[in-house]
């Protein structure tokens, strides 16, 4: 499963709309990754931009801070799963996920 | 061995910052500027080793960065990266002598291999533990 994270200053990016750079992980379906994350960094603030990023790289899962609810249904018509609400460091919030620990509105111990 | 130096030109500050931090935790000494002046600057001080440019209008002006650049300093490798609707100027730019022209969003394991083929470092991104 590809998983995209929006990430802000090595956080979740608080809001969706806000993500300065994103990371793309795949895992290897036994809660490890199948390669090395990948950084994408995105040259302004975009959520539709983003959204065609995540299109267009087939991602299967998000994992963000706040979402508006119009691209929370988009992405959700698209079948892509959208883990949101979460706080903390996305190198934690990746962790978590492989582990099947991540849920909605989780507030990490590495959250600022 | 002595770091490559890298200067990063773009008028969006954010973007600079993230990709600076970013190059300088891979082991680049990576400078930002964000203005034609600032950069003309940079290259005089701290002679960079390659300029990333990135191109935001249609009339691709980050060429005429190029070309004081390299006027200045031969030498120095430039490697473009543009935005949607700026794919002509990086055409541009690459007959004109930018060494690789790579699209937004940036992919940073694509920037860093860039950055080392055009210093003709053959590190390869594939064999590193260290990613950040």
């Amino acid at each position: 499963m590809k998983i995209l994270l929006t990430v802000q200053e090595n956080s979740i990016a608080p809001r969706f709309d806000q993500a300065s750079e994103v990371m793309i992980a795949e895992d290897d379906g036994q809660a490890g990754l199948a390669a090395e994350p990948r950084t994408i960094i995105l040259p302004y603030r975009s959520a539709e931009e983003l959204s065609d990023l995540i299109v267009k790289e087939g991602v299967q899962c998000v994992i963000c801070g706040g979402i508006e609810e119009s691209f929370h249904k988009f992405f959700t018509w698209k079948k892509i799963t959208v883990i949101d609400g979460v706080i903390g460091g996305h190198t934690e919030a990746l962790q978590r996920f492989l582990a099947g620990e991540l849920r909605p509105g989780m507030v990490l111990p590495s959250a600022k | 061995m002595q770091a490559i130096k890298v200067l990063i030109v773009d008028t969006e500050m954010e973007f600079t910052s993230i990709l600076t931090d970013r190059l300088c935790s891979w082991g680049f000494a990576a400078t930002a500027a964000n203005s034609f002046e600032e950069a003309l600057a940079a290259q005089a001080t701290l002679a960079p080793d390659v300029a990333v440019i990135v191109l935001r209008d249609r009339d691709g002006r980050g060429l005429d960065l190029m070309h004081l650049l390299k006027a200045n300093d031969p030498a120095v490798q430039v490697i473009l990266l543009f935005c949607k609707g700026s794919a002509i100027a990086g055409m541009r730019g690459m007959e004109r002598g930018a060494a690789d022209c790579i699209p937004l969003p940036l992919e940073l394991r694509v920037l860093i291999e860039s950055i080392r083929k055009v210093t003709g470092s053959n590190h390869s991104i594939e064999n590193e533990e260290s990613a950040p």
